[in-house]
């Protein structure tokens, strides 16, 4: 097979979102807070994460290449309005709380490498966001905040500059079973958290809608699933080194991680400045690229739901209603982040709430995935099935006892 | 259209899209006549718009959606939900594509038009809603 330049371009491309999609700033917060508290005991959810989204990602833009119609599109033909307007409602209020948070975080990022509070870099932020939408070309704009995202990798460096104890960290990743002085529900709420932060549907939605914009058809697919081989395992690998980073550093001394600053502290006291300054920007990047991601989806939730016109591919003026909502939920975002409600715990509630969304989110899309009349020669095989259904089946129970275990443990409080 | 078919598959909920390939809306409802002579349900028109929507879900959200969207529009035609004739219909097989533009059907996507004209067309860098 001769491998053409452009679709190099296009791998990195899909790679490069597949990644930022995955770390935002749900899992720069829980993932450090776990390994502060459970080193390495929940990296098992991560893997389950990973797997989990890869195989809908992969569902839901099959079903793009096929249908030229993203996930949600397909949600309201296939279940009613009434489901579909459901699912509506709860994934725009979750992604809303998300937007908020990731536009702290470039805030945050921006204060760590400033020194100016951040509640004065969240308007400028808001602003440069806003630019980006209305003018940037997109795929431009996504390559640039994908490559700084490669910056997050100096997390896995840390890792060995730390020189970890690697028989500790194996014994930690194959302990099933909270560490001494945590409880059971705290261990659980956590699982579910990381979940929330890692499986998000507006990951399945950007990953289909940006499929249908791109225009990729069913000769794309190999290219498309490449892209969620590559991408979401280095994501989660990320994810994993951000959780390793923080065993290593605050489990023995009992710190608690309570700032988005302890994150990147690691970083900073395994290669010093220069690290800090590599993990700033990847954090940067990650949290920007979060930012455009929740918006747009946001935007394509409505606009698919009501049939508008959407599109970041289009000039703003050929897709009005949808430009005008995602410019209003921005205002809206950046108006709750300047009211300084703590972006930290508006985080960790909206990944809870996220994955009480998760089934709802992956049903439809493993009808439509199944389904031979509209699907073709493009229907699961029994890998998608097999795998789509257990992670459906783990993602009700996680629905279910996702605010049980919210209220129980106070959010994580003990 | 063909004499017998499943409108909730063929129909109900399907994304429109004009003559251009414009998104124009959803099929949000369907307007059906039943002939004298005890035939089969023919379509008159299609119902586009989150009025007819929220008429056809009914219910206390469906009844807010509708109340909202009717607000949301202007001039006299405001109490009925907007109606595509059949006539206007074409191929409908994934997507229900019409066989005229948007231009050409006043009543539709109104917002869509009116949030172009008033807001965003004249702000820098926005294109042209027309090309």
């Amino acid at each position: 097979m001769r491998i053409k330049p452009s679709m190099l371009l296009g791998f990195t491309l899909g790679t490069l979102s597949a990644i930022g999609g995955f770390i935002d700033i749900g899992d720069l917060v829980a993932d450090a807070l776990v390994g502060a508290r459970f080193g390495l005991r929940l990296a098992w959810v991560t893997g389950f994460a990973v797997i989990g989204i890869m195989c809908y990602a992969e569902m839901s833009a099959r079903i793009a290449l096929k249908t030229r119609r993203p996930a949600f599109d397909l949600a309201r033909s296939r279940l009613g309005p009434g489901y579909a307007l459901g699912g509506l409602i709860g994934s725009f209020l979750v992604t809303a709380l998300l937007v908020m948070a990731e536009l702290s975080g470039i805030a945050l990022a921006l204060q760590l490498a400033s020194g100016v509070h951040y509640l004065l870099w969240v308007p400028i932020a808001a602003v440069v966001v806003f630019i980006v939408i209305w003018r940037l070309p997109f795929e431009a704009t996504e390559r640039i905040y994908g490559l700084l995202g490669l910056a997050m990798l100096v997390f896995v460096v840390a890792v060995w500059h730390l020189q970890p104890d690697w028989s500790r960290l194996w014994a930690s990743a194959t302990t099933v079973a909270p560490t001494s002085g945590e409880s059971w529900p705290a261990y659980l709420f956590f699982a579910v958290t990381l979940v929330g932060a890692q499986m998000t549907p507006y990951e399945m939605f950007f990953f289909s809608s940006g499929a249908v914009e791109s225009r990729w058809r069913p000769k794309d697919l190999v290219e498309m699933r490449v892209n969620v081989i590559i991408g979401f395992p280095l994501g989660g690998l990320l994810a994993v080194a951000i959780q390793a980073v923080a065993f290593l550093v605050f489990f023995d001394p009992g710190i608690r991680v309570e700032h988005i600053s302890q994150t990147v502290l690691p970083v900073a006291l395994a290669l010093g400045r220069v690290g800090l300054a590599i993990a700033l920007v990847g954090v940067f990047a990650a949290t920007f690229g979060a930012t455009l991601e929740t918006l747009f989806a946001t935007g394509y939730d409505l606009a698919q739901y009501f049939g508008w016109a959407y599109g970041e591919v289009q000039p703003p003026a050929r897709a009005t209603r949808f430009t005008t909502t995602v410019a209003a939920l921005l205002l809206l975002s950046t108006a709750l982040a300047l009211t300084t409600l703590n972006p930290i715990t508006v985080t960790i509630y909206a990944v809870v709430f996220s994955s009480v969304l998760l089934p709802f989110a992956f049903l439809p899309v493993l009808l439509v995935g199944n389904d031979k009349r509209v699907m073709g020669e493009l229907a699961n095989g029994r890998l998608s099935n097999t795998v789509g259904t257990i992670t459906l089946l783990i993602s009700i129970v996680v629905s279910v006892a996702a605010v049980p275990l919210l209220i129980l443990t106070k959010a994580g409080a003990s | 259209m063909n004499d017998h078919e499943s409108l909730r598959f063929t129909l109900l909920d399907q994304q429109l899209v004009d003559a251009e390939d414009r998104p124009v809306g959803r099929v949000d409802d369907v307007l059906l006549d039943l002939p004298a002579d005890g035939g089969p349900p023919v379509v008159v028109a299609v119902l586009t718009g989150a009025q007819a929507l929220g008429e056809r879900m009914g219910g206390p959200a469906g009844k807010l959606m509708a109340a909202v969207a009717s607000r949301l529009r202007s001039g006299e035609h405001r109490a009925e939900p907007v109606a595509i004739p059949a006539s206007a219909i074409g191929d409908h097989a994934d997507l229900v594509q019409l066989t005229v533009p948007l231009g050409d059907l006043p009543h539709v996507a109104g917002l869509e038009r009116w949030l172009a004209h008033h807001l965003v067309e004249g702000l820098p860098g926005a294109g042209d809603a027309r090309d």
